[in-house]
């Protein structure tokens, strides 16, 4: 197996992770580590294209990571903050709990 | 200047946020509403005026920001419908921090602008993330229970999508070796697409799909429009889908124009325009039979969202130019009509205290101009001519019919025909409303006659979308002309 099937399977992996976390877990803190490492996953992707690919004289590939990484930390912050607004009103992080709204 | 516009928003947030701070600091009381509406509105007209700006000469290529005829127009008209976003203004004391709202609100819009106007993947993403976060703070700014749910859950579903979108832009990037839509679409015209360039687009698709609420990935859009501030849904559901459908029209029609395949009945072609087709006639079914049991009128809303999202997703699916230009002109149109039935709504829930269908009874008793939009707005939405509404969804599915990539003509009937009977269906929704408006009376102990005075700026947010879908009814061309010629500036096909 050469070595950017190996990193494209190790992504894959973290990304099935994640989504997996994201659809079976009912805990907003844990969903949004799911959400990170579907992140991280796509990182991995970016940094074996540019590494295995033809040359990049642009770097695309490394860009795309550090702005995404950029990216990933206003989210955490961003998520953090709303999972606490939420907690001020439930005393939980728990989704279930939530049923303020329907139709 | 092509940033011109952006970095005056960019200012005018700052220089928001700073005198709110002062104000605040200096005299323990909250910032005027009105004095944050007035700056937020000069920094907007400022920002319109800057668009006249002549581009500067880049060497190089200008796929990063693209200063082609769509972005410039589409800049103007997002500019527009974020300024009557802006004008709707919140409940009593709904928001504390004031200065940090429209802040904030200024902050989406570069954002929005930004994607609206690049051919770059990463800038995209950035430029989507951009707004995406300032618009999950902007739905959890009242201090409730309800607006902090819908932001929560606008977030996680939001947050999901953009992994995604990432991943897939991933995938791409490692197809083409270039986040390029113009180098991409050179990659995809050597042989046919690899596995690789599918599943990326694929996910990119999905995680647009999601911003854009189409069908099933559409779960946060009535939590949202129920809980967040009618400021806030007005912004997302008229400015955001607008540059949604720009994004999608960018990323399909420049970038994957080759491998749209054909999604015609009987004569399909393995390409993107299948899985438009059903994602729109999932979104159309969707939409329409569940906005039929609503009784909320912010979650009817946005079920009427989600449909409309597959009538656009109807023209998308015939990957051609005249179509893509009629769903750009359909979705201005109805973001000008959601705008409004949202600022009307907004004016009831003020009188009244809640959004529920049957608080809208005797409406044309307490408030004459009240009902008159709302029938304007409704109406449009539900495509009864003389109003904008019809002519830009009879030009869609027309031009949907007209053109479709493999030649034969009326190929994607089968969606439009869809599409047409479940229009008839939603009908039967929006009228439900206008009954309450007009035929109902009011509860009789309910005491206030007439509903009281709007704000100047709050009826300025609903009368002004309400002359221009009239107008725009009577003469489309002066929307569809430049719209059609940003098209071709843009496309070139």
């Amino acid at each position: 197996m050469n070595p950017l099937a190996l990193l494209l399977t190790l992504s894959s992996l973290l990304f099935s992770l994640g989504l997996l976390a994201v659809l079976t877990r009912r805990n907003a803190i844990l969903i949004l580590v799911g959400i990170e490492l579907m992140l991280n996953a796509a990182n991995i992707n970016f940094i074996a294209f540019w590494r295995y690919g033809p040359p990049d004289p642009e770097l695309t590939g490394p860009m795309f990571v550090l702005f995404s990484i950029a990216i990933a930390a206003a989210e955490a912050a961003v998520g953090l903050a709303i999972i606490l607004m939420v907690f001020r009103h439930t005393r939980s992080t728990d989704l279930n709990r939530l049923d303020s709204l329907h139709g | 200047m092509q940033l011109m516009p952006e970095a005056v928003l960019v200012v005018t947030a700052l220089v928001l946020l700073g005198m709110a701070v002062a104000y605040e600091s200096k005299t323990l009381k909250p910032f005027p509403v009105n004095s944050a509406i007035g700056i937020a509105t000069v920094g907007i007209l400022l920002a319109i005026a800057a668009l006249w700006c002549p581009p500067l000469k880049l060497n190089g290529d200008s796929s990063l920001i693209a200063s082609d005829g769509l972005a410039r127009l589409f800049k103007g008209l997002v500019l527009g419908l974020g300024l009557l976003a802006i004008c709707i203004p919140p409940a009593r004391r709904e928001i504390p921090q004031i200065g940090e709202y429209y802040a904030l609100m200024l902050f989406a819009l570069t954002g929005l602008l930004l994607a609206a106007g690049t051919n770059h993947l990463l800038f995209l993403f950035v430029a989507l993330e951009l707004a995406s976060l300032s618009l999950y703070l902007l739905a959890g700014f009242p201090r409730t229970a309800k607006a902090s749910e819908a932001s929560l859950k606008y977030f996680l579903f939001g947050g999901v999508s953009a992994a995604f979108m990432l991943f897939g832009m991933s995938f791409l990037y490692g197809f083409a070796h270039t986040a390029k839509l113009t180098e991409i679409a050179t990659a995809l015209a050597v042989g046919p697409p690899s596995a690789l360039a599918i599943a990326g687009l694929l996910m990119v698709l999905v995680g647009l799909a999601f911003k854009m609420a189409a069908a099933p990935f559409h779960y946060w859009a009535p939590d949202v429009y129920q809980g967040a501030p009618a400021t806030t849904v007005a912004l997302v559901s008229a400015a955001s889908k607008a540059v949604g459908m720009v994004v999608l029209v960018r990323l399909l029609l420049i970038g994957f124009h080759s491998a749209g395949g054909s999604a015609s009945w009987g004569g399909m072609l393995p390409g993107w325009t299948i899985w438009l087709a059903i994602l729109s006639a999932v979104s159309i079914l969707f939409g329409n039979l569940l906005a039929l049991a609503q009784t909320s009128m912010r979650r009817l809303l946005a079920y009427s969202a989600v449909a409309n999202t597959g009538y656009l997703l109807v023209a998308l699916a015939a990957n051609g130019r005249d179509a893509a230009g009629s769903a750009l002109f359909y979705v201005i149109v109805y973001g000008l009509a959601t705008l409004g039935a949202l600022a009307v709504t907004a004016a009831v829930e003020r009188d009244r205290g809640n959004d529920s269908i049957s608080s809208f009874a005797g409406l044309v008793k307490r408030s004459p101009f009240q009902a008159v939009s709302l029938l304007v707005f409704l109406t449009s939405l539900a495509g009864i001519p003389p109003l904008a509404g019809f002519f830009g969804k009879f030009a869609m599915f027309s031009t949907a019919m007209a053109a479709t990539a493999s030649g034969e003509k009326s190929g994607l009937a089968w969606l439009v025909g869809l599409g047409a009977i479940m229009s008839a269906v939603s009908l039967y929704y929006y009228l439900s409303v206008l009954k309450q408006a007009y035929v109902k009376d009011a509860a009789e102990d309910s005491v206030s006659s007439s509903a009281p005075c709007l704000p100047v700026f709050h009826a300025l947010s609903v009368a002004i979308p309400a002359v221009l879908l009239v107008l725009l009814g009577l003469f489309p061309s002066i929307l569809l002309a430049p719209i059609s010629k940003a098209v071709i500036d843009s496309l070139g096909l």
